[in-house]
């Protein structure tokens, strides 16, 4: 007596009228899984496809289907052993994903060369706040299921009173810089309105004076200044330090005036008198700039325009946040790791949004970083890292080298070398990715099973497969 | 080009003082350099003569470059390769344009010899959309070019992801880069006298610096050397091949004198230029078409005595391949898992085998016809786009350096690659059975039965290659599974023959069913293998079908479903 023999709906879910469908139906989700990606991004193709509850209750669905098949061939046959050991294998390498996915852990921490750390981030986004000196809370906002809008915002009643709330996502959204003209008693910049225009390039910014993110613009071969003339003079003067070989400088002259300087491979035109609106020639990639429009007092408003999908790049996602504590309220744009504090009502807040910070049982120090390079070239051939991990019971210091494919295992954690940055000063940055995967070895068993099982089933013939052919 | 790294104090000067070369009673060596070196320009241009030339002992000169030693003669291949497409240049050898390009640079800087690929680029250089290559002077002249490039070497630098445009904007560039680097000497780094620290060795274009610094300062042996370069630059602007033979022998002599014992084993930088004349891929090819129309002649004239000697041809087309391989893995120092036309010598060369081995156990004939045709297109495929099939042997990725694993898991799932390229071939037999004897039940029935063994062994090395992907990824970056496109895709080729085994085994599929379904399976495969690199890697949208030989697949693509769909049709009919 077999129950998944006998119950019809248990039996379909068994048969390979169900099984071929699924097989079908798979491999057109994963093809479509990876033209997303490569037409976007893994981002997209994760929050889309692999990662979304119907793709979860499919793979549930496909387990169903091996496990029915498998049980309602029971009591087994000696030739049907490589089919139930491969079935079995399968399954075994789903259940064993699931644990991953529920309690398995996937993330980054980077260090810099005599910098220490517990704290690694995974790529889930999380929205931060942090009221006077209390502690910081974190709320999951990777918004994959239903994104938040201003009819459905999502909601914080904060302790103390009043309203915190995030009631706009865009999952991709650009950061648009203007010029606003500054308030009464508001502090602002001078500033400038440039366009830049070449057959291959256009650009459009606007420029603050003495401002430190929106100061300058950088073009890569060339740079776009706005200084005071006086300071620029004598930035010449002390030998035209930090000014790439290609540049334009807007110069506010001290009567108020616009004057521009530009520099082609690294000789200077004169000083000549700008005038707002009038196309000019950088002298350098073909260009043409003009001064669209001048503010003598501004401030720049960074406000995020939403995007359609950008190819072949993760979007870059921002959240829109409104804090009530009646009368006041504030408001205001987080791109992605971006954070913000602000008084309110005398109270200090602070907002963040970015990557899901996790505790590591265990503190990682990184010594030194060390790079090989191929024989006459400054190709990477290797990196390592020399580390120390703080064991937290004993207190002790344990130096170890994580290398490509040397990660270091410490408490149910795995510190891989993942990449590397060199900084300005001559030090390096190690990127190290941090992996907990009690699944591991459940795929491990369920991956051997299975190459077995097919083995099995190839080697030893199947007497039924004979019969059918027979029939033909 | 502004690189700014001019490294002239990488001269230790007094290790040249251990050298005495007799420094030839020349009245004035500065002169001399002066003259030949830097304004031979001023000569005319010849053409013909320099096929008197021989070439023997220059080629045979090692080089540092791109992380590796290697002789002169690979390096001027891979130069002219690099920057023209072509390896032969208007039918010249390669060191022959190499030592014209050395030679006449002014004649060149005015010459259409850089690719340009991307027909949206040609347009925007303002070249017709025919014409293949622009002059040095026209790319430098164009400022709005060169800052576009700079401009997105600069996103590169920032991890930005470039458009098809904006790459080729970086191949042309450093096409354009390479040919720059040439004529000053720079990339001639052929003086054995590494730098501590980066154990780069000393070029052409060092010595002339050192020279232009400081010429008093500089030891005899090295302004022999520069002397001696230029020697033989001005013989073979006056084509004087007695003179050219002395100087390159001189030349010869002394770089070895100077390397002493750390000097490339000049057995196997003879082996590599030896490797790279013969070209033991191209011979292989040649040979199993041979044994394919001998073989494929045993068919036609019903004459089953003329397989034996087209066998044997066939056996003789694995051991030339097998002895290309074997050589390209000790010049390389590593087994072949690092490019697409690796993967494509390997894949083509694991087929001929699987092939052999069936052939030996069956003795059917279909798999030694099967295997010599496949290897033919394998082969010419691999020997003919250079630009997309980049044959150069060069350094590997970290990470997949000195793995074992990794090693062992690219070699399983390119080998299952082999097995279902196999059973394309073998697919294509049932085919034609089932298009011209469709009432040879028995016949069709012992086909696809062979057919259903080669599939198998593929189905075994996939997913075993799959696994072991992931078992390897666990444990050098701690993920599984990630669904990366690589390893979906295998999965997906995974599914669709699965899929069919299935189909087999419930019924659905028969001989007809089965034969059209493994062949159509291949295209998952085909996916896996070339698509995720060249499809998916650089996007769907991207212009430029100029770019990864596109056309050639699709073309492929669509002639196997018209050719399934036809005899489907064709079949169902009788």
């Amino acid at each position: 007596m077999n129950i998944f023999k006998e119950n019809r709906v248990l039996k379909f879910l068994g048969s390979v009228q169900m099984a071929l469908p699924m097989i079908l139906i798979l491999a057109v989700l994963l093809a479509t899984g990876t033209i997303v990606e490569s037409r976007y991004s893994t981002v997209v193709a994760k929050r889309f496809v692999y990662g979304t509850w119907w793709f979860g209750g499919f793979l549930i669905l496909l387990s169903i289907n091996l496990l029915c098949s498998a049980l309602s061939r029971f009591p087994w046959k000696k030739y049907q052993t490589g089919f139930v050991i491969t079935h079995l294998g399968i399954i075994t390498i789903l259940a064993g994903s699931m644990v991953t996915q529920q309690m398995g852990a996937d993330g980054q921490i980077a260090l810099t060369e005599g910098e220490e750390g517990h704290i690694f981030q995974e790529d889930k986004p999380n929205f931060y706040y942090q009221i006077g000196e209390g502690p910081i809370e974190q709320v999951p906002a990777s918004f994959s299921f239903r994104p938040p809008n201003p009819d459905h915002p999502l909601l914080v009643n904060l302790p103390e009173g009043g309203m915190l709330m995030v009631d706009q996502f865009y999952l991709n959204a650009q950061k648009k810089v203007a010029g606003r003209v500054a308030g009464e008693g508001e502090k602002g910049f001078p500033a400038v309105h440039v366009n830049l225009d070449s057959s291959f390039v256009h650009e459009n910014q606007w420029l603050f004076l003495g401002h430190a993110d929106y100061g300058h613009l950088d073009l890569g071969p060339a740079s776009v200044f706005f200084e005071k003339e006086a300071d620029w003079k004598k930035r010449l003067a002390m030998g035209a330090k930090e000014i790439s070989e290609n540049a334009l400088a807007f110069l506010l002259a001290k009567d108020g005036s616009l004057k521009y300087q530009t520099r082609h491979r690294g000789e200077f035109t004169p000083v000549q008198p700008l005038k707002v609106g009038q196309d000019y020639s950088t002298g350098w990639m073909d260009m043409q700039f003009k001064a669209e429009e001048r503010l003598s007092n501004a401030l720049p408003e960074e406000t995020y325009l939403e995007q359609p999908l950008p190819n072949q790049k993760d979007p870059e996602s921002a959240i829109h946040y409104e804090l009530i504590q009646n009368p006041d309220k504030k408001e205001g744009w987080l791109g992605y790791q971006g954070q913000t504090t602000f008084l309110l009502k005398g109270k200090t807040f602070g907002l963040a949004y970015g990557p899901k910070q996790v505790r590591l049982p265990f503190t990682l120090h990184l010594t030194k970083f060390k790079l090989g390079l191929d024989p006459g070239t400054d190709k990477p051939a290797s990196y390592a890292s020399d580390i120390l991990y703080t064991d937290p019971e004993k207190g002790t210091q344990v130096p170890a080298e994580i290398s490509m494919n040397q990660p270091l295992h410490f408490k149910g954690f795995t510190v891989y070398q993942a990449s590397y940055q060199p900084m300005p000063d001559g030090k390096y940055i190690s990127v190290f990715s941090v992996g907990k995967d009690p699944g591991i070895w459940i795929k491990y068993t369920g991956a051997i099973t299975l190459v077995l099982g097919i083995i099995f089933m190839f080697w030893f013939k199947n007497p039924s497969w004979g019969k059918k052919e027979v029939n033909v | 080009m502004s690189k700014g790294n001019f490294k002239f104090l990488i001269f230790n000067f007094e290790f040249w003082k251990h050298f005495s070369i007799p420094v030839h009673p020349c009245s004035s060596v500065a002169k001399m350099i002066c003259a030949v070196v830097f304004s031979v320009s001023l000569c005319l241009s010849g053409k013909g003569f320099a096929s008197e030339l021989d070439f023997k002992t220059l080629s045979l000169i090692p080089i540092q470059e791109g992380g590796r030693l290697k002789p002169m003669d690979t390096f001027a291949r891979e130069s002219v390769r690099f920057i023209t497409g072509h390896e032969e240049f208007e039918n010249r050898s390669s060191m022959d344009t190499l030592m014209d390009w050395l030679t006449h640079p002014e004649t060149w800087e005015a010459k259409d010899f850089i690719l340009v690929e991307n027909l949206e680029m040609r347009d925007q250089l303002g070249i017709p959309k025919d014409q293949k290559r622009v002059s040095p002077k026209l790319l430098m002249h164009n400022d709005g070019f060169m800052a576009f490039a700079k401009m997105n070497y600069a996103k590169q630098q920032k991890k930005i992801t470039l458009d098809a445009k904006e790459k080729e904007s970086l191949a042309v560039f450093g096409r354009l880069q390479k040919f720059e680097d040439l004529l000053p000497g720079d990339s001639l780094t052929i003086i054995p006298i590494p730098n501590t620290k980066t154990y780069k060795w000393a070029s052409i274009g060092d010595l002339k610096k050192a020279y232009d610094l400081d010429n008093q300062k500089m030891p005899d042996a090295a302004k022999e050397v520069l002397m001696t370069f230029a020697r033989i630059l001005k013989s073979y602007d006056g084509h004087n091949p007695t003179e050219f033979a002395a100087g390159t022998e001189d030349l010869s002599r002394m770089l070895s004198q100077i390397g002493g014992k750390e000097y490339p084993d000049p057995s196997k930088i003879s082996m590599e230029v030896q490797f790279n004349g013969l070209k033991p891929f191209r011979v292989a090819w040649i040979i199993h078409l041979v044994a394919f129309l001998v073989i494929g002649l045993s068919f036609l004239l019903e004459m089953p005595k003329l397989f034996k000697p087209g066998f044997i041809i066939f056996i003789a087309g694995i051991l030339m391949s097998l002895y290309g391989f074997v050589m390209r893995c000790l010049i390389a120092g590593r087994p072949p898992v690092s490019n697409m036309y690796e993967s494509l010598i390997w894949v083509t060369f694991g087929m001929t085998v699987f092939a052999l081995i069936f052939e030996l156990i069956f003795g059917s004939r279909y798999f030694a016809l099967a295997g010599s045709i496949l290897a033919v297109f394998g082969f010419v495929l691999a020997d003919n786009v250079p630009t997309i099939l980049d044959p150069s042997i060069g350094p590997i990725e970290p990470v997949l350096r000195s793995n074992f694993w990794l090693t062992i898991h690219v070699l399983t799932i390119t080998l299952s690659y082999a097995a279902f390229l196999l059973s394309l071939g073998i697919g294509h037999v049932c085919l034609w059975s089932l298009w011209k004897h469709r009432d040879d039940k028995e016949r069709l029935k012992r086909q696809t039965n062979l057919l259903y063994r080669v599939v198998q062994v593929g189905i075994v090395l996939l997913a075993s290659g799959t696994i072991l992907g992931g078992v390897w990824a666990s444990y050098s970056w701690g993920r599984f599974w990630g669904w990366d496109p690589k390893e979906t895709w295998a999965l997906i080729a995974l599914l669709g023959y699965v899929a069919i085994l299935h189909g087999r085994m419930a019924g659905w599929l028969r001989e007809l069913g089965f034969t059209i379904g493994v062949v159509s399976a291949f295209l998952g495969v085909l996916m896996a293998w070339y698509g995720v690199n060249f499809i998916l890697g650089v996007g769907l949208h991207s212009y430029g079908f100029s770019k990864g030989g596109l056309p050639y697949v699709i073309s492929f693509v669509v002639v196997e479903i018209l050719l399934v769909t036809t005899v489907g049709f064709k079949a169902r009919k009788a």
